[in-house]
Order: C-alpha cells, then sequence, then structure tokens
C-alpha cells in the first residue's frame, strides 16, 4: 500500500493523473503478472493489462474507499478482462513457453537456469489450474494478499477462499508431480 | 514439497513487465483522460468566442467545433507502438493549441470579418481531418494514415492561432 493512499486515491477520483499515475506504479506490475500467469503469453498480458487501467481510470469514480487496498478492486477488473479474453477467444489457450525475464545480479548460471526452469513449470502448472483456484493462488502465494483481501476481490466470503486455496495447492502438487 | 512449492511460488514475483511497454502504457492511459477533460469546454470556448465577437455565423462555427473530435489512439501490441506514441502526442499537441486559440480569443480584441472567416475555414478544415482520423481509427486503418490526418488538424490549429496572435 502507498504512503496516503486513500488521499491519492481521492485526488485520483478528482481527476487528478499525476495521483493516479502513481498508482499505475505501484499497481500495474502486480496486476500484469496476475494476468499473465492466467493467459500465459506476453502480448496478451500487455494487452489486458492496458485494458484494466484505462476501465479503471474510466470508472475510478465508482471506486469506494472501504479500507481494502486498491488493488483489490484492480484485481477484480483485471479478472472480468481475462474472462472476456477467453470468452472471445474460444479457441486453444496458446500455451507456448516464454523465457520468464529475471533479476540475474548475484546468480550463477546454473542456479539461474534452474530458477528458470522451477519458474516455468509453475507458470504452466498455474495454468492448468480452474480460474478461481488460479486467482487464489496468484494472489496469496505471489503477491501476499491475505484471505480477507482475496474474499474482497473475489467477492466471497473468507471460509470459501480458504477451502479453494486448500484445493488449489493440492491440485497444483499433483500437476508438478505428474510434470517431475 | 509444500514449503519448496511456495519458495517457487514466490519467485514468480520476478515476472515483470517490460519498462518500454509499461510507460507507453501510462502515458497513453493519462492521455486518454487528458483528451476527455477538453472535450468538455471546447463548446463553451466558441459560445465565449461568439459573445465577445458576434461577426460571424454562430451556426457553422458552432457545428465545427462540435464536430472536432479528441481521439485517443488505442495501444496496439506489435510494432506500430512508436506510430501511436506519435499520434497521441500531436494529438496532445492539438490539444495545447486550442488552450492557446481559447486565451487569444479570450484575450484580444476582436478580429476582423476576414479573419474570422479565414479562421472558420481552418477550423472546419480541422474537424474534417480528425473526424476522418476518427473513423480510420474506428475502421482500424494502418496508423501512417491516421497520423497524417491528425497532423494535417494540428497544422490548420497552428494556422489559427498564427493569425489570432498577429
Amino acid at each position: 500500500m502507498i504512503d496516503g493512499e486513500k488521499n491519492i486515491i481521492e485526488r485520483a477520483i478528482g481527476g487528478e493523473a499525476s495521483a493516479f499515475g502513481r498508482l499505475y506504479d505501484e499497481y500495474q506490475p502486480k496486476i500484469y503478472r496476475f494476468i499473465y500467469l492466467k493467459v500465459g503469453h506476453r502480448e496478451e498480458a500487455e494487452d489486458l493489462c492496458h485494458q484494466t487501467f484505462i476501465s479503471a481510470w474510466e470508472n475510478i469514480n465508482n471506486y469506494r474507499f472501504q479500507g481494502y487496498l486498491f488493488s483489490t478492486w484492480l484485481y477484480s477488473i483485471a479478472r472480468n478482462k481475462v474472462i472476456d479474453y477467453y470468452r472471445a477467444k474460444k479457441t486453444t489457450v496458446n500455451l507456448e513457453i516464454e523465457t520468464i525475464k529475471i533479476l540475474e545480479i548475484g546468480v550463477s548460471n546454473e542456479q539461474l537456469i534452474d530458477t528458470r526452469l522451477e519458474m516455468e513449470k509453475a507458470k504452466d502448472a498455474i495454468l492448468k489450474l480452474n480460474s478461481l483456484e488460479q486467482d487464489v493462488i496468484i494472489m496469496r502465494f505471489i503477491e501476499d494478499l491475505s484471505p480477507k483481501e482475496i474474499a474482497k476481490s473475489l467477492d466471497k466470503s473468507e471460509v470459501a477462499i480458504r477451502q479453494i486455496q486448500h484445493r488449489a495447492i493440492k491440485n497444483l502438487k499433483k500437476i508438478l508431480e505428474i510434470n517431475e | 514439497m509444500e514449503k519448496d512449492l511456495f519458495k517457487i511460488l514466490k519467485q514468480l514475483q520476478n515476472i515483470q513487465p517490460d519498462l518500454d511497454y509499461s510507460n507507453q502504457s501510462r502515458l497513453l492511459i493519462l492521455l486518454k483522460n487528458n483528451n476527455e477533460k477538453h472535450r468538455g469546454y471546447a463548446v463553451s470556448d466558441v459560445l465565449s468566442w461568439l459573445n465577445l465577437h458576434r461577426m460571424i455565423s454562430a451556426a457553422s462555427l458552432i457545428s465545427a467545433f462540435i464536430i472536432i473530435v479528441f481521439l485517443t489512439v488505442s495501444y496496439l501490441p506489435g510494432n506500430k507502438n512508436n506510430l501511436v506514441a506519435e499520434a497521441n502526442e500531436v494529438n496532445s499537441s492539438i490539444q495545447i493549441r486550442l488552450d492557446e486559440i481559447k486565451y487569444l480569443l479570450e484575450n484580444q480584441s476582436p478580429i476582423n470579418l476576414d479573419q474570422a472567416d479565414i479562421a472558420r475555414e481552418k477550423l472546419e478544415l480541422s474537424a474534417q481531418a480528425l473526424n476522418e482520423a476518427n473513423e480510420l481509427n474506428a475502421q482500424g486503418v494502418e496508423m501512417e494514415k491516421i497520423l497524417e490526418k491528425i497532423k494535417a488538424a494540428e497544422q490548420a490549429l497552428n494556422e489559427i492561432e498564427l493569425l489570432l496572435s498577429q
């Protein structure tokens, strides 16, 4: 959360582009990652992420600050964009493996290859989960959102989120074991 | 296994969007809002001008301003991004020109009938070019042609600004 986030959001609601720019800087990498892990393709993720922030900017007047992170609202917009994307596509999802860019500072080549392979495997395994399980895994274990925040973003109860989380981990392990 | 799994998932935090893409997307999103804000006062600018000068046909000038369409060219994945950025840059420049024209109209002494006719003509040219650009954009026509139209609109507005500042 950005310091003084509530104030920044209010300024953005008032039409101050630089305030929205700050929210973009803070949350765009997270939203991009969320979308990328759900569509598995860089260019599609870029396009959907761009659309997500356009929608957020156009509809920021509808945002109500309720003590939750601004990102929970952005995740729900991004989620709808991904749903629309798959609905419109109606073809086989492109699961082509793209090289994930990672920070390479202070890491040996061997370590780098291992890390990259692990990440690729995890990325592909996430793509095989159902949409809700993907959401919970990404938000909870990659983006560190609390079950309460995830519940808010997905419009579900905390109990339901914990159940989905349990099921998602089980399925993810199974997929990774099969792919070993 | 579970511990490893969480560790691997955490590593996915290293996935980052491309910096150029992020900067460009940010610029386009924030420009979009500026366009919409400007659309709101274009007509009132003309009305205040008409109140001040009352020397040319109100109907024709109003219609010219109303059909001025402020474009927001959409972000297109792929290699056209430079052209999209350029189109949006020119579009921003158009807004600056309009700000300047508005300022000149509000702060200058009344212009003569000939100047008003020329200004109206150029305004119509600019409106027409922007309208055509908007249609081409909606049809998904190649960006070079859209850019050409936007530049023509900018040129016409430059000429009005020059005329008014004489």
